[in-house]
């Protein structure tokens, strides 16, 4: 289910994810600098 | 946008998948990726960015069929998908203060922007 969904000038919901690399990855972490996320349809 | 990713500058750039994370060290090496790639199994984040899934007949409608026509022609090899093939895709540009500057949520498998209005995007933020 999809709540309202976030558009420019609204705050960036928080990602914290693991990653391939085995860590974890917060978009807090970044904060300071722009930040590209590209959400991927399936792998293919 | 991984030819592109100097004019980033000092932005960040993550790759979101929803693949389980024991399938994505394989995929990372295999397309040589220089970014990270996260793991959103459960779309927890899809879902917080609005990200939802499309109807078959948009996600299998001609302009698929015309963009995998296109990749043939150019010399791919088309790959068994995994996965969902309904969820949508989408590129997000969050800015220095943790505010979106740029949303753009998939329509299809062919609906992406062009990268100019990534770097764009990333030029404001």
């Amino acid at each position: 289910m999809l709540g309202r969904m976030p558009n420019a000038g609204d705050p960036a919901p928080e990602v914290d994810l693991p990653a391939a690399d085995g860590g974890r990855w917060r978009l807090s972490d970044h904060r300071g600098r722009p930040v590209v996320l590209i959400f991927h349809r399936h792998l293919a | 946008m991984r030819d592109r990713l100097d004019e980033l500058g000092d932005a960040a750039v993550a790759l979101v998948t929803f693949a389980p994370v024991r399938l994505l060290r394989g995929y990372r090496g295999r397309l040589g990726l220089p970014y990270p790639v996260l793991s959103d199994e459960e779309r927890v984040v899809y879902r917080a960015y609005g990200l939802g899934r499309g109807p078959w007949w948009r996600v299998w409608g001609w302009s698929t069929v015309r963009a995998y026509g296109r990749l043939l022609r150019r010399g791919r090899r088309l790959r068994r998908v995994e996965g969902d093939t309904l969820q949508l895709g989408g590129d997000v540009v969050v800015g220095r203060d943790g505010r979106l500057v740029y949303v753009h949520r998939s329509t299809g498998p062919a609906d992406r922007p062009p990268v100019e209005d990534l770097v764009a995007a990333v030029s404001r933020a």
